[in-house]
């Protein structure tokens, strides 16, 4: 009971803390996709489909465990909490094909990743947008 | 006599039947009502199966997943209750397992999209085994039924030992019991056992059957006391009836003797014959018309009275007297059947001998023992009776006074035997001569006579010549012994009541004094009485 008390306080922390944050689905601005629906995102990320809608390889990142903003994310997405995410990738684990966002440990990594690969795409919160990258769906806050 | 068998498997066969039948219909029941709520229960089964692997499924269609679905599909058809799974997803089916075809009613649910509220992303179809989920239920229902038997059985088992403890073998018993009893016989009519503290209806069964047996062991033995006592007495009265010196027999309204006894049949069997000659009394007897007259009368009468009476009867040759006693049989119960019989009771006695010896003595009273004419008197008697009637009659009677002349000589002469014989020999030609029934010849005296005939009316000369006839005829010489004869001679005074008399001694005296004129005359001659 300890342990659950102790690993809610902070989410309740930062749940508070990001409010009003926006947060942005962004791709290499060397990407030909200037726009995606939430539908693509979410299919993209909980890995329905691991293109763009264009065809070309779609390769999502996440955020490392227990970051305010993956927690976010997801709930302005598909309205679930990080714990249900993990829970739904946790179910495909041993069978299934589809994969889980690769992790990066921060938005410094998601950024420099998303400038190398053309086909990687990742969320940030709306203040860490750079020239780099593109913007293709916001998700604001409800 | 085997109760027990029949009793005790007839309940058993009965019961085994009703259970076996109630078991039928209640299993077959069962096994319907069982079937379609197994089948339900299956399908409600199948449905919650579908619905747990929901959310797996509709992940899998949500990703277009193969083999996460196959997993599943697999997953759902190791279950017993499915035969068949299709999982499709939006656009394209994506998985079938198993057999679907022939399925009447397929378990599908929706799937709905894992992430976008209100979306449905496929359908998961489950085609649930129909012949399974049959064998399950009959399996079920077989069971049951089963079970029912087993139950049925045993109940028949433990209520054919109930039925066998409480009532075959008591019943048995109780029929061995009455078995051994033999109504001819009351002492079998023992006490049937009865368990002391029963309280149960062959108990009490038994109990009124001993109280009955010892109501009738009681009137059994009163009868036959009073039987045996009957008997006796029946034999006694019989004896009584068959050993009577008496004769006794009853005559029904006819007349006909209806019962007799063997001694009123010696009485009147003809000697030789076995039965009697008639059955009608009056006809045994002589003089049946007046008889019969008496029978009438007895029966006519009011009063129940006795009448006894002598009556002469010839049986073949022989002439007997019957003494008879008649009494009319009174009905001695109160009430009297209509249209009843009246019956005669005849009580009979033979008294020919009395009846001889009677008329003996009387004959000897009034006749005269040596000429066995009227004595003097009886003849008195007659006379008084005959004149009586006379006058009564408006006739004449003729008296005619005789006295033998000369007779004395004769008893000196010859001895008092010739006189006898001369005395005899008179009377024999008196009563020749004066054989009417009503004639009257009586020995007055010694050698006296007197002879009176009634007469209509009075002819002087016939009489007068009848007395002379009865002169000349005294006048024949009269043989007294081997040799020697006498004549003899009378005189006769002749009377004719009541002209010369009306009372008898007038006449009497008339007579004797007429008589005495004869002899004054000179003997030998009839004189009639002349009024001075």
């Amino acid at each position: 009971m300890k342990l659950i008390k102790l690993s809610i306080l902070p989410l309740l922390l930062f749940s508070l803390s990001s409010h009003g944050q926006d947060i942005v689905v962004v791709v290499s601005k060397a990407n030909s996709i200037s726009e995606l629906s939430k539908r693509e995102v979410i299919d993209i990320y909980m890995g329905r489909y691991i293109t763009f809608p264009d065809g070309k390889s779609a390769k999502p990142l996440d955020l490392a465990k227990q970051s305010q903003l993956k927690n976010d994310f997801y709930l302005r997405l598909v309205d679930q909490n990080e714990r249900k995410i993990n829970a739904y990738w946790a179910r495909l684990l041993f069978s299934g094909r589809a994969k889980p966002p690769e992790s990066m440990a921060s938005i410094n990594e998601i950024l420099s990743h998303l400038k190398m690969s053309e086909s990687a795409i990742a969320y940030i919160p709306g203040s860490e947008v750079t020239d780099s990258v593109k913007v293709v769906y916001r998700l604001n806050e409800n | 006599m085997r109760i027990s068998q029949k009793l005790y498997v007839r309940v058993a066969f009965s019961i085994t039947i009703m259970a076996l039948l109630v078991s039928l219909i209640t299993s077959l029941f069962s096994y319907i009502s069982g079937l379609e709520e197994k089948k339900t229960t299956n399908y409600s089964l199948v449905k919650q199966l579908a619905e747990t692997i929901q959310k797996t499924a509709a992940i899998s269609a949500y990703l277009v997943d193969s083999e996460l679905g196959a997993e599943i599909t697999t997953g759902l058809l190791s279950n017993d209750l499915v035969k068949g799974v299709t999982l499709s997803g939006d656009s394209e089916m994506l998985l079938t397992q198993g057999d679907i075809n022939n399925v009447s009613e397929p378990v599908s649910i929706q799937l709905m999209h894992p992430f976008i509220p209100d979306t449905q992303i496929g359908i998961l179809t489950l085609y649930p085994d129909d012949i399974y989920i049959q064998q399950q239920a009959q399996k079920a229902s077989e069971k049951e039924v089963l079970l029912m038997m087993v139950h049925s059985i045993i109940i028949i088992f433990f209520v054919s030992i109930v039925v066998h403890k409480q009532l075959s073998r008591p019943l048995q018993k109780l029929t061995d019991d009455f078995a051994k009893i033999d109504p001819n016989m009351p002492q079998t009519m023992q006490m049937l056992s009865v368990k002391k503290r029963g309280k149960g209806e062959i108990s009490r069964l038994i109990t009124g059957i001993n109280s009955l047996m010892h109501a009738l062991q009681q009137t059994i033995r009163n009868e036959r006391e009073l039987r045996t006592k009957t008997e006796e007495l029946e034999s006694r009265f019989r004896l009584i009836f068959e050993q009577a010196s008496a004769g006794i027999c009853l005559l029904n309204e006819q007349n006909m003797i209806t019962t007799y006894n063997p001694a009123f049949k010696s009485h009147f069997l003809v000697k030789g014959e076995t039965e009697l000659s008639s059955l009608n009394f009056p006809v045994l007897l002589n003089n049946s018309e007046k008889l019969q007259e008496l029978l009438h009368v007895i029966r006519d009468k009011e009063n129940a009275e006795q009448y006894t009476l002598d009556i002469e009867c010839t049986i073949g040759t022989q002439t007997k007297w019957i003494h008879c006693l008649f009494a009319k049989l009174s009905e001695q119960r109160n009430t009297l059947r209509e249209n009843q019989e009246t019956l005669i009771e005849v009580i009979l006695h033979d008294v020919t001998e009395r009846a001889e010896k009677e008329f003996q003595t009387r004959f000897e009273a009034d006749h005269d023992v040596l000429t066995y004419l009227l004595n003097r008197r009886s003849g008195e008697r007659e006379l008084n009776n005959a004149l009586s009637e006379c006058i009564q009659n408006d006739r004449n009677l003729v008296l005619m006074m005789i006295d033998l002349d000369k007779f004395k000589p004769v008893n000196d002469n010859f001895g008092h035997e010739a006189g006898d014989k001369v005395l005899t020999e008179v009377a024999r030609r008196i009563k020749n001569r004066f054989n009417f029934k009503t004639d009257i010849c009586i020995r007055w005296g010694g050698d006296e006579f007197l002879i009176a005939r009634q007469i209509e009316s009075f002819d002087q000369k016939q009489v007068m010549a009848q007395a002379q006839q009865m002169l000349q005829d005294i006048e024949l010489p009269i043989k007294v012994t081997d040799k020697n004869s006498c004549d003899i001679s009378a005189s006769i005074g002749v009377v004719i009541g009541p002209s010369h008399g009306e009372a008898l001694h007038e006449l009497m005296v008339n007579a004797d004094n007429t008589m005495y004129q004869a002899k004054e005359n000179g003997r030998g001659q009839v004189v009639l009485f002349k009024n001075k």
